[in-house]
């Protein structure tokens, strides 16, 4: 397009010079057989010509700055349709108000386009706090009511193992429903993460704290370095979840005796790095990137609880806080965790 | 919606019996947004490729389509000019000016095109890369991993259609090359930003959406799937 516009107007300039210059030779030329090779008469032909000269050039010089204002104009509508001002060319027949009108309208419907899906998300959101909500107390009422049923006395063992079962799979599913709803809250921007700097290390802790009673009784030995200096911008909370997340899976995927889990955090130029090692079962090169997916669990996992969102909720949250998480493995040695969260 | 295409590029060196095939046939698309690293080892043939993909060299067989142009349809000035647009440039050795400070390096590309600065956009991506109280500095006084990240700014600062990374982290030790890896992973879902990498070191390459192996100037197997569902 643009080598076709330029070798038009090239051609174009050609043609006009051409027919100026020629034009202008034949003009001196019959004046000055006319009057007889007058000298007077051709110097003032020459003066003409040069006059006209000056003048059209004058012209294209008023044309050109013309367009220019025009380029102007058109950038400035662009700009005001962006930044949702009013329109400046009003209602006229000229060609730039009726394509004002049309970028305009264009910007308008972009943004109501905007607007409808900022709604959708709003709705969204009312919808899973909705869900969150109205589950919480039958559930809680069945756990309730299951642990009274099997404090009921004369109940047959058969029975008894029936309600407990009960209850635990009610648990369960309060787990999930609840893993379910941070996932959509995350995944549609809903939660507000709070990122500020602070030390890692209580963090660390406190997501240790809540795996510590499984590890030991796996025998598993918990180890944590890091420096309590060592900072990250990061949510606490949040992240104590991704952590509580690795660290379950941790415990989970160690052999039942002799297990080991290190913790090992250390500050870089860009990032804080908190390494998860365990000593566990590990996992296959091949599988390293779809163990992030959701509800993707490994073949070899097949005999292990789970549903498979621990490690998509912690590549989340990681993520929404300017984080990120990978993992490095030797099937049958252990894998190694390495969550990496913005140090500045 | 597949921004760059490769289509059945072919570059050979010498002829007759000397010939050497740098690239034998190379087939695949990147889609918008996509981060794809392409691995091989030297003499594979993925600098040659990714010479080709930045309009730096022409190819004795095949197309290069990026975002519907032809790019070997073009002469030497227009490609210049598409080259400033459309591609943005990460080196091994950064290649910044040294008597530049980090924000002239950063908005050169655009300055060079006389097209006014978008700085808000600009703003962003320093802050995105961790820029902010650097952008001061001479190239001289920042460290590799800061030299990279002014490097990454500039590519991006001109809102590229693709950023053609070459060894980004060639020159970078472990950890680092690492943190450039996910600043790299994050700028390309933050600001939609195609970019494909290339590299010898597998470990790097982990992090992209895909990997392409290409060794002999063939893609090895097929490319693997796009990672993280629903993203």
């Amino acid at each position: 397009m643009r080598t076709n516009h330029e070798r038009r107007r090239a051609f174009l300039y050609t043609v006009y010079g051409g027919a100026f210059a020629l034009l202008t030779a034949v003009y001196i030329g019959i004046v000055t057989y006319v009057t007889e090779f007058d000298t007077a008469t051709g110097w003032a032909s020459a003066l003409f010509v040069l006059s006209m000269l000056i003048l059209g050039g004058a012209l294209a010089w008023t044309v050109k700055a013309e367009t220019s204002v025009t380029a102007e104009m058109l950038n400035e509508i662009v700009d005001r349709a962006i930044s949702g001002q009013p329109r400046q060319t009003g209602y006229t027949e000229s060609v730039v108000s009726s394509l004002e009108h049309k970028v305009t309208r264009y910007f308008e419907m972009s943004s109501t386009h905007k607007q409808k899906l900022d709604a959708e998300k709003s709705s969204i959101k009312a919808l899973i706090s909705d869900i969150s909500h109205q589950t919480k107390t039958p559930l809680s009422n069945i756990i309730l009511y299951s642990g009274l049923l099997e404090e009921t006395p004369g109940l047959s063992t058969e029975a008894r193992q029936h309600a407990a079962s009960i209850r635990d799979q009610s648990a369960k599913l309060g787990w999930l429903i609840q893993s379910l709803v941070n996932m959509s809250r995350l995944e549609n921007g809903i939660i507000a993460i709070r990122d500020d700097l602070h030390p890692v290390i209580g963090t660390i802790t406190k997501a240790v704290s809540q795996v510590y009673a499984g590890a030991e009784q796996k025998g598993i030995d918990v180890r944590i370095h890091c420096d309590p200096g060592t900072m990250a911008r990061h949510d606490p909370k949040w992240t104590a979840e991704a952590l509580v997340n690795l660290l379950e899976n941790a415990v989970k995927y160690s052999k039942p005796t002799g297990g080991r889990i290190d913790i090992t955090a250390r500050a870089n130029e860009m990032f804080t790095r908190i390494d998860i090692a365990d000593t566990g079962i590990g996992i296959a090169e091949s599988e390293w990137n779809d163990i992030f997916k959701r509800f993707y669990r490994s073949k070899e996992t097949s005999q292990y609880e789970g549903v498979g969102i621990g490690l998509y909720l912690s590549r989340e949250i990681l993520t929404a806080q300017g984080g990120y998480v990978k993992v490095s493995s030797t099937p049958g040695v252990g894998s190694v965790f390495s969550v990496f969260l913005p140090a500045i | 919606m597949s921004i760059l295409q490769i289509d059945q590029l072919k570059k050979y060196y010498g002829h007759g019996v000397s010939v050497v095939k740098a690239l034998d046939g190379i087939t695949f698309s990147v889609n918008r947004g996509e981060f794809v690293a392409i691995v091989g080892t030297s003499g594979s043939g993925k600098s040659t490729l990714l010479h080709m993909m930045g309009g730096l060299d022409r190819a004795t067989e095949g197309k290069v389509y990026v975002d519907g142009n032809d790019i070997f349809g073009m002469n030497d000035e227009h490609l210049t000019i598409f080259r400033r647009r459309s591609v943005g440039f990460v080196f091994q050795n950064y290649n910044l000016i040294p008597i530049l400070n980090a924000y002239e390096n950063i908005v050169l590309p655009i300055e060079l095109d006389g097209t006014p600065v978008d700085k808000e956009h600009v703003d962003r991506i320093i802050g995105a890369l961790g820029l902010k109280d650097k952008v001061r500095n001479l190239p001289s006084n920042l460290s590799g991993g800061q030299q990279q990240r002014v490097a990454i700014a500039r590519a991006l600062a001109t809102k590229p259609s693709i950023v053609l990374a070459d060894e980004p982290t060639g020159n970078l030790d472990s950890k680092t090359s690492q943190e450039v890896m996910i600043l790299l992973k994050q700028l390309s879902e933050k600001f939609d930003q195609t970019i494909v990498m290339i590299t010898h070191n597998e470990e790097i390459a982990q992090t992209a959406d895909r990997i392409i192996r290409i060794e002999d100037g063939k893609i090895l197997a097929r490319p693997e799937p796009l990672r993280g569902a629903g993203r």
